[in-house]
């Protein structure tokens, strides 16, 4: 996981929960080595799984609520990241359309092999898109909550559903994404 | 003390403040740092992004393609049309994960029969006995667009087809198998989210099954019209070799009758005057005895006398037999009207022509007979199908030299057919052009005139049969007879 995550949970934490929260998580790890991490850098997915479910503990709340609430937070950093993309989208659908190359691109950059995770869509209809995504993170809440911020970016409302999902045991994450 | 630890609490916040600062400014730094770093890769990402991108694209092509040769190959290798279809709708259920396939085959919506493939058996299997309609279902379909599209499930208004889809996607493709006949081919599945590469796959996989189809079909046509133009150049063939044979049969008549015409008159007198010159000799004769007493005697006179008699004999036996032959040409060239026509068992016809001709068949041949005992009645002349049969059976029994087999056979179908075939010497291909012409014969001078199958073509045509010959030098011959049903 491309280093530019880790500093985005820290910063989202911080804001939202005082830096000490985020040096508490840290101190609870067994896996993070410091609390301090570079945003060129890729470390072990493992180790933001780890900080994510403590931080959903100590802040007691759901790890999917974390992760939309972050993915939400996340978004203008990457969209910033990925400004060019961006200026050739006008709305949610388009930017889903664009979304591989905006996400990958960060994590491509440091290595050209390393895995990125797979989202797919298919438009239904002007209102509709199903998007599949696979990952072996299975951070499906975290798309969630990226689709979220993108729809904030663009000044949009969406209504999501998770039509099926790794964790309930179905094959793949499939995201319904309706605009009202 | 207090003061003491107010002190040290100020001093440490101050600390606090101070080392929040240093935070603070080490982020800023590592944030330029990163970001300093961040445009280096970016620069580096730069260079080999296209090189990256090829490689992907290669790739997805390579996928893309493999599929496509596979499907092109089975279309051309597949023998009917069913089974290239069954092959397209196997491969994109298989590139759709296994996903449900559904066919709709029909002219008229309302009626249309309704198929659900078997994958693991490769079959179209019929989901419903009767057939369904379709018209709902239709009503949001693009007609003949060979493009994968989304269907909107429109619930119950489908019909009991609606039970059979289980996901909550529907995509769907029509096209045009038959002039007339249409397929929609409706495939149900959890979802279509694939990458832009697999749909663009199962759209050309769609195009290129569908020009194949409309190629077969053009093909098809065209080898049908081939064969349609070949069975009638045969038929061409056929007619204008008879056309041919008809022309010079009838001109043949034509001549015939002339001569027959011309020769009837002076055979009438000269047979008339032979009468006549007959009863002068005689005459003569009675005289000559008279006077014999007074005639002085003369060896080359009584020769005469004697002679006389055989030469008037022999005249007369020729000019009969010249006589025959006019009639005979007569026959041949007369068309008469077909008013004595009645109906006639050919069974008959040919069990007392065997009778008539087994006195000059018996020596050499034995007849056989093979009768259908339930063939119609023809219309026709019995004397005039005894004269061929007996012809035919006579002539046989010439083409063979010792143990002959002559068979007679009959049986029908739409028509009524007598065939007499032989083991004998067989025809060449020239004796059997020439066969039915007057005064043709391969008999030896003297022993037939040459009429026979000329008068047995004239009576055929005239009850408006067909005569066919099958032979082969050294194995036989077959006459087939063909006669229409009373």
């Amino acid at each position: 996981m491309k280093g530019v995550i880790f500093c985005g949970y820290r910063d989202y934490v911080e804001q939202a929960h005082g830096i000490v929260t985020w040096l508490e998580i840290i101190d609870r790890s067994e896996l993070a080595e410091s609390s301090s991490f570079i945003a060129t850098d890729l470390y072990d997915d493992k180790i933001l799984v780890e900080l994510l479910t403590i931080g959903a503990e100590l802040l007691d709340t759901e790890l999917s609520e974390l992760l939309r609430s972050f993915g939400v937070f996340l978004f203008p950093t990457l969209a910033g990241a990925a400004s060019h993309h961006m200026d050739a989208c006008d709305n949610v659908f388009d930017f889903l359309d664009h979304v591989e190359n905006v996400i990958h691109i960060e994590v491509k950059k440091s290595d050209p092999t390393a895995y990125t995770p797979s989202l797919i869509l298919d438009k239904v209809d002007d209102q509709t898109l199903l998007l599949k995504y696979t990952s072996h993170r299975q951070v499906c809440f975290l798309a969630e909550g990226l689709i979220y911020g993108a729809a904030n970016h663009f000044n949009e409302d969406v209504a999501l559903e998770h039509v099926s999902c790794t964790h309930r045991g179905d094959k793949n994450c499939l995201l319904k994404v309706t605009t009202k | 003390m207090s003061i003491k630890s107010d002190d040290q609490v100020a001093k440490l916040t101050r600390h606090v403040k101070l080392l929040e600062q240093a935070l603070l400014d080490e982020r800023e730094a590592k944030k330029a740092l990163e970001q300093k770093l961040d445009d280096t890769e970016q620069h580096k990402f730069e260079s080999y992004k296209e090189l990256i991108s090829a490689l992907k694209q290669a790739n997805n092509r390579q996928v893309q393609l493999k599929v496509l040769s596979t499907l092109a190959h089975h279309q051309a290798i597949s023998t009917s049309t069913i089974e290239m279809l069954t092959t397209f709708l196997v491969e994109t259920s298989q590139l759709l994960e296994g996903a449900a396939v559904f066919l709709f085959d029909y002219k008229n919506p309302e009626r249309a029969v309704c198929y659900h493939l078997n994958a693991t058996a490769s079959k179209l299997e019929r989901l419903f006995h009767g057939r369904i309609d379709i018209t709902n279902l239709l009503g949001d379909i693009e007609e003949d667009d060979s493009h994968w599209r989304h269907l909107q499930s429109a619930g119950n208004e489908w019909g009991k087809i609606t039970k059979h889809f289980t996901n909550n996607y529907l995509i769907s493709f029509s096209y045009q198998r038959l002039k007339k006949r249409k397929n929609l081919v409706i495939i149900d599945l959890p979802h279509y989210c694939y990458s832009k590469d697999v749909k663009q796959t199962l759209d050309t996989a769609a195009q290129q099954f569908v020009s194949t189809l409309q190629k077969r079909s053009t093909e098809e046509k065209l080898a049908r019209n081939f064969h349609q133009l070949e069975r009638t150049v045969k038929k061409l063939k056929n007619t204008q070799k008879q056309l041919v044979h008809s022309e010079k049969m009838a001109s043949i008549g034509q001549l015939a009758a002339g001569i027959a015409h011309e020769v009837n008159n002076p055979i009438g007198y000269v047979k008339s005057n032979l009468s006549v010159l007959g009863e002068y000799v005689e005459i003569f004769n009675k005289a000559l005895n008279e006077a014999a007493d007074h005639i002085p005697a003369d060896d080359e006179l009584s020769f005469a006398q004697e002679d006389i008699g055989e030469l008037m004999a022999s005249c007369h036996e020729g000019i009969e037999r010249v006589a025959d032959i006019v009639s005979g040409l007569n026959s041949f060239s007369r068309k008469d009207d077909e008013a004595k026509f009645s109906a006639v068992n050919l069974n008959h016809v040919a069990e007392e022509s065997i009778k008539i001709a087994w006195n000059q068949v018996k020596y050499n041949s034995e007849v056989v007979t093979d009768f259908d005992e339930d063939i119609p009645a023809i219309d026709g002349h019995k004397g005039e199908l005894q004269q061929v049969l007996i012809n035919l059976i006579v002539n046989a029994s010439h083409a063979i030299e010792e143990n002959g087999l002559i068979t007679i056979k009959t049986w029908s179908d739409d028509k009524v057919h007598i065939s007499v075939s032989d083991n004998g010497s067989g025809m060449d291909e020239n004796t059997k052009n020439k066969l039915f012409e007057p005064f043709f014969t391969t008999k030896p001078e003297g022993t037939g005139t040459g009429l026979g199958l000329s008068i047995s073509y004239a009576i055929i045509e005239k009850h408006s049969g067909d005569i066919a010959i099958e032979s082969t030098v050294g194995e036989g011959t077959r006459f087939i007879l063909s006669f229409p049903r009373k």
